[in-house]
């Protein structure tokens, strides 16, 4: 076996209530610019799981 | 009257000390505002303090900078007004924009509590007016020390002399052994366009007096009288 790429990474996981997805989607963009994320020396990308109503 | 705000933050650990090591300049006064309802108005320069703002919680100096203290601090730099920021301080200027780069782990991965050298390599700032190839001794104690940026900020930053101390031997050369946490071509401070803005990694309010092994810090931070006031540099030597 040969590994050809190793990369580790930063999960983080929010969870929260928003009226409906393009103000949930607008709510997690904001996130990682904002704070979750430094473009200098960071990349990122994430994705929107939709739950049930608490 | 020269009158400084040092900001303290949660898990802001230096303020006194810079309180402290400000009251030795004569012509200066300052104040600690906490950050929640800092206001700037009245003030001739901030100080950002060392620490572990937030715990360091997401990145060094990352939540602070969505603290109210540091939109004041934002509209404060904008209007041309004098920001230090060193240690901690100099991570939260840098996540807020003020700076260019980041700061992140050092590049051995240990925590340095050590004494270094650093060059002063732009003496067009307010804080290093007439220090321009002095050789400083100050204290450093960090674990995300290493300033990084892409090619082209890098580039920006020398050729806009933006570079304002960088890691070197006592005599004065930027060499490997010099360079404490593998910051990009030794850069241990810089500031930002306008020059008003000025960070660094070490803690010139820890050497500002013979009593604590060193009084480097004081020729950078008793430049701020007379840099306000219009006149040349401090001339402690």
């Amino acid at each position: 076996m040969a590994v050809s790429d190793v990369r580790t990474g930063k999960e983080i996981v929010v969870t929260f209530e928003a009226a409906d997805e393009a103000t949930a989607l607008d709510a997690v963009s904001r996130m990682g610019r904002e704070l979750l994320a430094n473009p200098v020396i960071e990349q990122y990308e994430f994705s929107l799981n939709k739950g049930v109503p608490v | 009257m020269t009158r400084v705000a040092i900001l303290r933050y949660p898990g802001t650990w230096s303020e006194r000390d810079f309180q402290h090591a400000l009251s030795l300049v004569p012509g200066v006064e300052s104040d600690i505002l906490w950050h929640e309802d800092a206001d700037l108005s009245g003030y001739d320069a901030a100080v950002v303090p060392g620490g572990f703002t937030y715990g360091d919680y997401v990145r060094a100096g990352a939540i602070a900078k969505i603290s109210p203290a540091t939109r004041e601090l934002r509209r404060f730099a904008d209007a041309g007004k004098l920001v230090l920021g060193s240690c901690n301080g100099f991570q939260i200027l840098c996540e807020a924009g003020l700076l260019p780069g980041a700061l992140v782990r050092n590049r051995g991965l240990e925590f340095r509590c050590d004494w270094v050298h650093m060059r002063v390599e732009s003496d067009r700032t307010p804080w290093t007016a007439g220090l321009r190839g002095a050789v400083l001794r100050m204290p450093i104690a960090h674990g995300e020390g290493c300033w990084v940026a892409d090619d082209e900020t890098l580039a920006d930053v020398e050729s806009r002399e933006q570079v304002v101390f960088r890691y070197t031997d006592e005599r004065g050369a930027a060499t490997l052994a010099a360079n404490p946490n593998g910051s990009l071509a030794n850069i241990a401070g810089v500031c930002n366009e306008g020059r008003n803005v000025v960070g660094l990694m070490p803690h010139p309010e820890r050497c500002s007096e013979a009593l604590l092994g060193g009084t480097d810090g004081y020729r950078v931070l008793a430049n701020l009288a007379p840099a306000l006031a219009g006149t040349p540099f401090a001339i402690y030597r």
